[in-house]
């Protein structure tokens, strides 16, 4: 049984993780009731697939799925006991400025790295290199998926307490997009596990030859979570921009950027409805998002920098 | 939309009949895993309920005085090498509400006709 929870270590890490964040700041009996009910489960689950001889990989997806479909009622659970009490002594344009700035690196880092290429060589080489290159590189790098996703969904939680006051529909929109951005990214982040951990099997001689198409299909998977972050990540900064704009806490000239993406974001909508060539829409693609990392970055250092723009209103106290 | 106090949704009401199913088969006590297992099979769905949705509802069942429950023995569960076990149980006012769940399950006209008093 040891040998299965330690191969079983960072799915259960991650869950730990989780359930440390979301149950921060509640009484002392809440918390502990929470973690061992979520102990004695991650025990039993992963009892349950050694009896049954489920792939390592596929418990993987189970457990981290399991978190993830859990997510909404573990945050409902935590609103019965209110926010941290944490006094934020920080202005509303510098907590912005600072949430753009961590959101520009997630956006980039979330949407830019792989951690597999199968352009370069065929997908069966690719998957052996993935199994060989150890098992704390691919953890490093689930976990790294995984940073990026919650930061992404703390991010658009942290917005959206900050600007839905200022700007109701429009920031509830940016923290939606920007919500379900994080969800694909935390969605990847599990695939890759899975996927990384069929590979080591397959490298280690544990794993068939079908591995590898069953691997494949995840790929593409992961794939399509990663447009459907890019995707939603451009409405969310749009709709940022356009907060940040009426509220005067951006200035005018910074609105050139969110434009500029957002004919490339409509000019890309055309090529890939059309099926024109891969090269015209990489290029769109990084035509619409790399102006909008541009603005993420200029206006977070401004706003971080400077409170000159709209005065030194305050944040809520508590988040 | 915030539902009212005490009002039990689906998953609650499934909880609850599967807890009822375990007291009849004998087993009065059971644990988060097992009843989330049972109410997959029993729904032959290929998933298990998330971690969040199966705690944050045997806790509101506890608030309510549906289930009790009880943190197990720790040298029962170090004697089995694993971490203690939360135990629930049905109380009387549970099993209550889960026969009327079950008989409201079981009779979809009857369910129907409490769907329109309601209205």
């Amino acid at each position: 049984m040891s040998a299965i929870l330690v191969r079983q270590n960072s799915a259960n890490a991650i869950v730990r993780g989780w359930t440390r964040l979301y149950t921060a700041g509640t009484p002392a009996g809440a918390k502990e009731r929470r973690r061992i009910q979520i102990e004695s489960d991650l025990w039993e689950e992963a009892a349950e697939a050694s009896a049954a001889g489920l792939p390592q990989g596929l418990l993987f997806v189970n457990i981290v799925g399991r978190m993830i479909r859990g997510m909404p009622a573990d945050i409902l659970w935590r609103t019965r006991y209110g926010g941290p009490n944490v006094n934020l002594s920080i202005s509303l344009p510098r907590a912005t400025g600072l949430l753009l700035l961590i959101l520009a690196v997630a956006a980039v880092a979330g949407t830019s790295i792989q951690g597999y290429d199968t352009s370069r060589d065929s997908w069966p080489s690719e998957f052996q290199r993935l199994g060989e290159q150890g098992e704390t590189t691919n953890h490093l790098t689930t976990a790294f998926f995984f940073v990026i996703g919650f930061a992404m969904i703390g991010v658009a939680t942290l917005l959206g307490v900050l600007l839905i006051p200022k700007s109701r529909i429009l920031a509830s929109l940016a923290a939606a997009f920007l919500g379900a951005a994080g969800v694909a990214i935390t969605i990847s982040a599990a695939l890759y596990g899975a996927i990384s951990s069929e590979a080591a099997e397959f490298a280690a001689g544990k794993a068939p030859a079908t591995a590898i198409a069953e691997a494949r299909i995840l790929v593409i998977v992961l794939d399509g979570m990663m447009i459907a972050a890019a995707a939603a990540l451009a409405p969310a900064c749009y709709a940022l921009a356009a907060v940040l704009l009426r509220t005067n806490l951006a200035p005018r000239w910074s609105a050139a950027f969110p434009l500029l993406s957002g004919l490339s974001f409509t000019a890309l909508a055309v090529v890939e409805v059309g099926r024109f060539s891969g090269y015209a829409a990489w290029g769109l693609f990084m035509g619409t998002l790399l102006p909008l990392s541009g603005w993420l970055i200029v206006v977070g250092f401004k706003l971080l920098l400077s409170d000159a723009l709209s005065g030194p209103a305050k944040a809520p106290a508590t988040a | 939309m915030r539902r009212k106090p005490n009002t039990l949704v689906p998953f609650e009401r499934q909880l609850l009949m599967a807890a009822l199913a375990f007291a009849e088969a004998g087993q009065p006590e059971f644990h988060g895993y097992a009843i989330a297992r049972d109410i997959a099979e029993a729904a032959e769905a290929k998933r298990l309920v998330g971690h969040g949705t199966l705690y944050r509802a045997l806790d509101r069942l506890d608030d309510f005085g549906m289930l009790a429950s009880r943190l197990e023995d720790a040298d029962a569960a170090a004697a089995a090498s694993r971490p203690r076990r939360r135990m629930y149980w049905l109380t009387a006012e549970g099993e209550l509400a889960a026969i009327a769940a079950r008989q409201a399950m079981s009779s979809p006209v009857s369910n129907l006709q409490q769907g329109w008093a309601s209205q």
